[in-house]
């Protein structure tokens, strides 16, 4: 095998700094370019026997290049993180509010809601944000629809 | 003269429709209550509530009676919306601006939304071919012998794909399997293999993702190009049409 070259992209696994991945490029004997990943402890086996792999590439790239890449990679995975997050979070709203929709189009098939005079109130149930003010609003109606007063009908 | 204008809605087939398509109406006429609507639907349906339409029209009972109605709209300028939609915003009465020179403006399937539509991409005697236009909102000008032309034209011709009495020659027995029962196919073809309308002005709403917003653009935070609420939201793929809804 002949030299191989270390992608600066190596980072640390542990903050102790002794988990390294980092993906090496060779040349095969035959000629053929190979990439490989690897992810290598500092030490063989849990000997005191330092890893040669470990040593080499941390030779080849130096440990400030390392411990570069790891701070980048960080906050490019939290970034990725909250990103990931807030999409999750848009998600649930958009599914809560095609529940809601639906919901209301049950709301607008009830006798009362259905046949009301009372355009505004239905507007205000359509453009409800949630089940409970839905709910609010088709109580109105109802109270107006079924003339309750003083809780009598 | 100045032209007429107002929006169409279908509801054929399934009684949920008729709910959706009175809730639609109410909705654009919540923000924009000087609008005309011509709602399109079967008599069977009616309970009262189809009062809030300014037209009527009496469809067979077809699943895509949309297409039947396109041409036989009473408006000259025409935004036809599906019916299973609502409108949240008070822009809605600028639809008429998106006209400009245009015959018929549409929403873009773009390569992002892709994911939210049954099919996008497909094969024609070997060639890539991919559905551009959807038909979920369109606006029109029936003041133009050719839009009328073209718009009866979609309605026979999906008549016919659906019957299996027309397939444009080109696509393997599984391609036209997923293919035929959309009026897109119908829409791809005319548009872009048949040199009659190859004149047509075809546009694209201005942001156009306001106009016809699929919940599930949400999901993955699609947004309007400039930051605005979604004009018409389009839950599509997220009702159950055919369950009772009480």
């Amino acid at each position: 095998m002949k030299n191989r070259t270390w992608l600066k992209n190596a980072f640390w696994e542990t903050p102790q700094k002794k988990i390294l991945n980092a993906i090496c490029e060779f040349e095969e004997d035959g000629g053929r370019q190979v990439r490989q990943v690897m992810k290598m402890s500092k030490y063989i086996n849990g000997t005191q026997d330092m890893n040669p792999d470990f040593v080499e590439c941390i030779e080849f790239l130096g440990e400030e290049v390392i411990d570069e890449s790891t701070a980048e990679r960080k906050s490019r995975k939290l970034s990725e993180l909250e990103t990931e997050k807030a999409r999750q979070l848009e998600e649930q709203r958009a599914r809560k509010m095609e529940e809601i929709f639906e919901y209301k189009l049950q709301l607008f098939e009830v006798p009362e809601i259905k046949n009301t005079k009372l355009r505004e109130y239905r507007a205000k149930l359509r453009r409800a944000k949630s089940i409970p003010e839905a709910n609010i609003w088709s109580m109105i109606i109802m109270k107006h629809e079924l003339g309750i007063e003083d809780g009598k009908i | 003269m100045e032209k007429s204008k107002g929006f169409l809605v279908v509801a054929s087939k399934n009684q949920n429709f008729y709910t959706y398509a009175v809730n639609l109406i109410e909705s654009v006429k919540d923000f924009y209550p000087e609008a005309k609507v011509c709602l399109c639907t079967e008599e069977r349906f009616l309970d009262g509530r189809e009062e809030i339409a300014d037209d009527l029209l009496f469809c067979d009972s077809h699943y895509r009676a949309k297409l039947w109605a396109l041409p036989r709209s009473p408006y000259d300028i025409t935004m036809y919306i599906d019916a299973d939609m609502d409108c949240e915003h008070e822009d809605v009465a600028t639809i008429w601006d998106e006209m400009k020179d245009y015959d018929l403006v549409f929403h873009e399937l773009t390569q992002e939304r892709a994911k939210y539509y049954t099919i996008k991409d497909f094969n024609c005697q070997g060639k890539s071919e991919t559905f551009r236009l959807c038909g979920g909102v369109a606006l029109y000008d029936l003041t133009k012998p050719m839009v009328k032309e073209f718009l009866q034209e979609w309605w026979d011709l999906y008549y016919e794909q659906q019957g299996g009495m027309w397939r444009p020659e080109g696509f393997s027995d599984d391609t036209w399997n997923n293919l035929k029962d959309f009026d897109q196919t119908t829409l791809w073809w005319l548009t872009e293999k048949m040199d009659k309308y190859k004149d047509l002005n075809i546009g694209i709403f201005y942001d156009d993702i306001r106009w016809n917003f699929f919940s599930q653009y949400a999901y993955e935070g699609l947004k309007s190009i400039e930051g605005k609420d979604p004009i018409l939201r389009h839950y599509s793929g997220s009702l159950h049409k055919d369950r009772l809804l009480v």
